[in-house]
């Protein structure tokens, strides 16, 4: 160790506070670097359980069973029964809730 | 030539796959090489003569300059990549690096500044190094908040690879700047085709503390990328299958 005491470490000769700083500032940015990601893995995450339930949710019901099959809208919008039938039992069993979900 | 391994290499699935046995490694040894190659330098570096101890700032000001010029080429790589063969992990990629390398940058610019305090008596001049340095720093923000501004993935990805690109411009303007401007700024400590200007015991833990920031970069970048992959394929069997 070039430094002889602890004290000597900290003040570095009167350069302490410049060189202490400096090192503060890279802690955080590695802190950042480090956080942000799994910040973010947990969101996303979260995200997509939420939208794989939903979707399973929705298949129990056979309320979108088109969409499963394949997420084609030219098919649907071509054959009105389709429509119709995907619209119709969603109206009847369900209050509010459906609307909500489908208006997101 | 036998190319699958580049078509591999484009496949995000596979990427998830075996950059997951990466990750450890990538963890474990960058955060070791950092912490030895700081505390190396902060304890048990002599001071330098004409400095004295503010130069210790030079085993970060080092290292996070470089990586913000190399985040901003391989960013530019990427780009060129996402233009040419449409690769999607080439625009994920481009995306994830670009919050890192700004904050590599922000911390550039500020421990240089912090050294100029003591060294040049000033915290902040208008020098061509100094200058051409907080155009990086624009440059990177502007990327990020043009691909926040578009929706669609696609045009956000050209667009974002075109301002990569046009940006590369400054980045012989930064490493030049020293020499072809006077500038406040010293010249490179560190040469590929010359003897490094340094004393050896000075010399080591700044390589080590380069070495140790490079993998800190290509651990956070795998981790992004992970993240970055799962949000755009969760539509795929296999990322549902992933999270439940």
């Amino acid at each position: 160790m070039y430094f002889d005491s602890w004290s000597g470490f900290l003040v570095m000769e009167g350069h302490g506070l410049y060189v202490w700083s400096a090192y503060t500032m890279a802690l955080a940015v590695i802190a950042y670097n480090l956080i942000a990601p799994f910040m973010a893995r947990r969101r996303i995450l979260a995200q997509i359980t939420a939208q794989v339930r939903r979707q399973e949710r929705l298949v129990q019901r056979n309320v979108i069973v088109n969409e499963v099959r394949g997420d084609n809208n030219e098919n649907r919008s071509a054959n009105p029964e389709n429509t119709q039938l995907k619209h119709r039992p969603r109206r009847q069993e369900e209050g509010s809730e459906s609307v909500e979900r489908s208006a997101q | 030539m036998n190319w699958t391994f580049f078509h591999k290499l484009g496949s995000p699935k596979w990427f998830y796959d075996i950059s997951g046995k990466w990750l450890p490694w990538l963890q474990v040894s960058s955060l070791v090489l950092i912490l030895v190659a700081l505390v190396w330098g902060l304890a048990f570096t002599p001071p330098d003569y004409l400095q004295g101890n503010s130069y210790r700032i030079i085993f970060i000001h080092v290292p996070a300059s470089f990586l913000a010029q190399s985040i901003y080429m391989m960013m530019a790589t990427a780009a060129a990549v996402t233009l040419i063969w449409r690769i999607k992990l080439a625009d994920m990629a481009l995306k994830v690096m670009a919050p890192v390398g700004a904050s590599f940058c922000i911390l550039s610019l500020v421990t240089g500044a912090i050294w100029g305090q003591p060294t040049w008596g000033t915290w902040w001049v208008w020098d061509a190094r100094l200058t051409s340095m907080l155009i990086l720093l624009f440059l990177y923000i502007g990327i990020i908040a043009l691909r926040g501004a578009i929706h669609t993935t696609e045009a956000a990805a050209k667009a974002c690879a075109i301002l990569s690109l046009v940006g590369v411009v400054n980045i012989p303007i930064i490493k030049f700047s020293v020499d072809w401007w006077n500038t406040l700024h010293q010249g490179a400590t560190l040469k590929l085709t010359e003897k490094p200007s340094m004393a050896p015991e000075m010399l080591w833990p700044l390589l080590l503390a380069i070495l140790g920031f490079y993998l800190f970069f290509t651990m956070v970048m795998v981790l992004r990328l992970r993240i970055e992959i799962i949000s755009r394929e969760r539509k795929t069997r296999w990322v549902k299958e992933l999270v439940s």
